[in-house]
């Protein structure tokens, strides 16, 4: 399978691959409101929870999604700047297996099934091509094919190979579940980097007969994970998959937490996360319960107060999509899988365009770096450049994935006419943010259109308002 | 670097907002980040961001025409280094006095243009033709327009094609014959004027009247002709550098070469009287400098990639039209103008036919 465009940078301060499992912090923050999810509490202040309990549910189209406890504590109700959480302080670090019910692949129905994935907190790790988010718990439509993506490469997420290794079983036990979600003769879609490698051999041993599996090897360039790119690419490679047909996406994470919800009862209980960057000084996979405040996976000299303290932005997610957290108040949520540790503000380096630059890696390779294969060690919260007006060097076009031309979308943005930008395509944009960090113009492409498309949306949704009010009127006078 | 570091921070506050020198802001802050890499932080995602900026990008230009140069001081003497200081110097001039009034930041594109602009030139032009031509071309072929990053024109070629309008004879009476010494024209005095120097006929009038010079000497740039154009070897130098750290696009390159040597070999095949071999045509003129380092201006070359083959195409075939059946001998400078004019209609036609395509996506 191919993808246009695309580019992963080469960043030092990539995870190493063990895991290490972090102990149970003393309290756990869970946030209320996650992947465009808001979650209302249904426990009071104060009170004892179990491993697994129920805290808080949020209505999504056709159900009711649960927030399970990732461990036994007492609750706490905490507001701050709107923005509610739940504090937990933890009295019972055990994990209870069997805590829900447990499962056989062939015996569950299609309709428990997604129960039990709503309780245990599962159900938003589902990505759906017809919603372009979570898919609906009533989904009628059911897909035709779900696709499995053990590929991460944005610089740093939770690498698929580390999971994959870690969590063998689970994974397996997870994909032979997920037929039931599926059309009769819908196909599990496992992406990986090689498809001849050992690890698709073992799982096409280890699945044989639980389910119809293709598997599909991918280029290692950003933003392959993108379910969007994923369900595009796959349409194209099977002709068999007609326009409308829907095509769902899940993780390996996700995968491993459905095998562990539905063939061992447990809810959705820790994340490995991978804590890397250049402002990480021992970056690594850690497996860490939902709620670790982010403190925890510093290394000691990132702490405040340890050795040598290079100030870091902490980026929730990876290097170009990431949103900083809260350094105090930040912690590990249920679909979290990278922090990355970015250095704050470096000093003005000297003439540092007539540099070879050995320690900067570029889209495009002018900087020795492309001789020596060294990683970008100078990345920092600069921006690397002044902003411009936009050169048409079109390293934007040859870069973005979903084969549009950012910088014409620019263009017509820049002289306000959001229809041209609709029509040349913008509502095909997928955000990676590509455009947007390689731009040597360093122009805010990624801001502009979101902001152009939120513009859109509303604008859309006053027509609609008015189309049904005037109808409504023409009724009336009928 | 230290002391220079502190010397610009004192004398920053000078040029702040409400400093006594703040409406020449952008000086300072061009002096300033020339120096020391933009302060400027990221505000939204992506956080980090490519080391590539515009300096960069256009500073490997420069380094890719270096080449192109160094051999026309070898082989048309210092006097090339003076007209690119008066280039500089009265371009500079234009671009200062635009970002003072305009408020913005001074713009890397007017180096290249700058560098470039001698090059394109007659290497005996008196040097205040040097200067109005710069002038014209930053002014009209870019100012006027808005800047750099929204001409239309490349701004260079608007100059030398003002130039060679409104002063023929100056330029066709400044061509100076190449040095043919081993030290070629390094150890020679600089001339000012170029009254006492000996001015011939480029390799293209010679192949008009049924001459063609020896390749060897076009490949090296033993002939006449403006300044940089004439030496195939460090133009290519320069070009495939450029190719390989991806700033120049290799599909207008490739696509006006193949449709300047492709017609130009059928054109041979009919006519051989009065169309030149296709070797000749290559080395001869300034169709490689043109091809490698004018076309590829990105801002006034077509935006989308599939748009470049178009424009290519057309400069290319363009160029040995105007070669082989108009009054002028080069053609490579208007196809370019004409291709630059074609460039947004390209683009339209490129978009157009995306947009059907999005709309099925969607």
């Amino acid at each position: 399978m191919k993808i246009h465009g695309g580019y992963t940078p080469k960043i030092s301060g990539k995870p190493k691959s063990n895991v290490e499992e972090l102990p149970l912090p003393g309290v756990l923050q869970l946030s209320l409101e996650r992947g465009g999810l808001s979650y209302k509490p249904i426990v009071k202040n104060g009170q004892k929870v179990e491993f697994g309990d129920s805290l808080a549910e949020a209505s999504l189209n056709g159900g009711t999604l649960l927030l399970p406890s990732p461990a036994s504590a007492k609750v706490t109700l905490i507001q701050n700047n709107g923005k509610k959480s739940l504090a937990l302080e933890v009295s019972d670090a055990g994990i209870i297996i069997g805590k829900y019910e447990k499962f056989q692949p062939q015996r569950i129905t299609a309709e428990k099934m997604r129960q039990a994935l709503a309780k245990g907190g599962i159900w938003p790790l589902f990505w759906s091509s017809r919603t372009g988010e979570i898919p609906a718990l009533t989904e009628t439509r059911l897909p035709k094919a779900i696709i499995v993506n053990c590929i991460l490469t944005e610089p740093f997420r939770a690498r698929g190979k580390v999971i994959l290794r870690r969590s063998w079983n689970r994974i397996v036990a997870g994909i032979r579940f997920l037929p039931r979600l599926l059309v009769d003769y819908g196909t599990i879609q496992i992406i990986l980097t090689a498809r001849h490698d050992p690890v698709a051999r073992m799982m096409y041993v280890d699945l044989a007969g639980h389910a119809l599996v293709r598997f599909h090897s991918v280029p290692l360039l950003y933003p392959i994970e993108n379910p969007r790119i994923l369900s595009q690419a796959i349409r194209k490679s099977d002709s068999s998959f007609k326009k409308d047909d829907v095509i769902w996406a899940i993780d390996v994470q996700g995968v491993e937490a459905l095998g562990a919800c539905l063939a061992e009862g447990l809810p959705l209980y820790q994340r490995v996360v991978a804590a890397g960057g250049p402002g990480h000084s021992s970056p690594k996979h850690l497996c860490v319960r939902i709620g670790t405040p982010v403190t925890a996976l510093m290394s000691e000299d990132n702490k405040p107060g340890g050795g040598k303290p290079p100030e870091s932005l902490i980026l929730r997610g990876g290097l170009i999509r990431g949103e900083p957290v809260d350094s105090v108040t930040g912690a590990v949520q249920y679909d979290d899988d990278a922090f990355f540790f970015l250095p704050s503000a470096a000093e003005r380096q000297f003439i540092s365009f007539m540099r070879p630059g050995f320690d900067r890696t570029s889209y495009l390779p002018c900087f020795a770096s492309r001789i020596t294969g060294a990683p970008d060690r100078h990345i920092s919260t600069m921006q690397r450049g002044e902003k411009r007006p936009c050169i048409a060097c079109g390293l934007c076009e040859s870069a973005c994935p979903a084969r549009l031309i950012p910088q014409v979308l620019h263009r017509y943005l820049y002289r306000e006419s959001l229809d041209e930008a609709e029509k040349a395509g913008l509502n095909l944009c997928v955000n990676c943010g590509l455009c947007t960090y390689i731009c040597p113009s360093k122009i805010e492409l990624q801001k502009q259109f979101l902001e152009a498309r939120e513009q859109i949306r509303l604008e859309h949704e006053e027509i609609a308002a008015a189309a049904s009010s005037k109808s409504e009127k023409n009724e009336n006078s009928i | 670097m230290k002391i220079l570091f502190s010397m610009l921070e004192k004398m920053r506050p000078l040029f702040e907002k409400d400093g006594k020198l703040s409406r020449l802001g952008p000086i300072f802050q061009a002096a300033d980040n020339f120096f020391f890499a933009a302060p400027e932080k990221t505000k939204t995602a992506p956080f980090g961001r490519d080391p590539l900026d515009v300096k960069r990008y256009m500073s490997l230009v420069i380094i890719a025409i270096l080449p192109s140069f160094i051999a026309a001081v070898y082989f048309f003497g210092w006097r090339i280094l003076l007209t690119l200081l008066v280039s500089y110097a009265a371009g500079g001039i234009v671009e200062v006095l635009f970002a003072v009034i305009r408020k913005e930041e001074i713009n890397e594109g007017f180096l290249v243009t700058g560098f470039i602009f001698p090059l394109i030139l007659p290497p005996g032009l008196p040097l205040w033709l040097v200067a109005v031509g710069v002038i014209f071309g930053v002014l009209v072929g870019k100012e006027v327009f808005g800047g750099t990053g929204r001409n239309i024109f490349n701004p260079a070629l608007v100059g030398r094609i003002f130039l060679a309008l409104g002063y023929p004879s100056a330029m066709t009476g400044a061509w100076i014959d190449p040095a043919m010494g081993k030290w070629g024209q390094l150890l020679s005095p600089i001339r000012l004027t170029v009254a006492e120097a000996v001015t011939s006929a480029t390799p293209l009038v010679l192949a008009k009247g049924g001459t063609l010079l020896p390749p060897l000497d076009l490949f090296l740039g033993r002939v006449t002709g403006s300044a940089g154009e004439t030496s195939v070897l460090a133009i290519l130098l320069g070009g495939i550098f450029l190719i390989i750290v991806g700033v120049a696009s290799w599909r207008t390159i490739v696509a006006i070469l193949l449709s300047f040597a492709g017609l130009n070999a059928i054109l041979h095949g009919v006519l051989p009287a009065a169309v030149s071999p296709v070797w000749f045509n290559l080395s001869a003129g300034g169709i490689l400098f043109g091809a490698f380092f004018m076309a590829t201006d990105p801002v006034s070359s077509p935006i989308t990639q599939s748009g470049k083959w178009a424009y290519g195409i057309l400069i290319g075939a363009i160029t040995i039209l105007i070669r082989s059946f108009s009054g002028f001998v080069e053609g490579a400078m208007f196809a370019i103008l004409l291709g630059n004019i074609c460039a947004p209609l390209i683009d339209e036609v490129v978009i157009r036919t995306r947009m059907r395509r999005y709309a099925d996506e969607r």
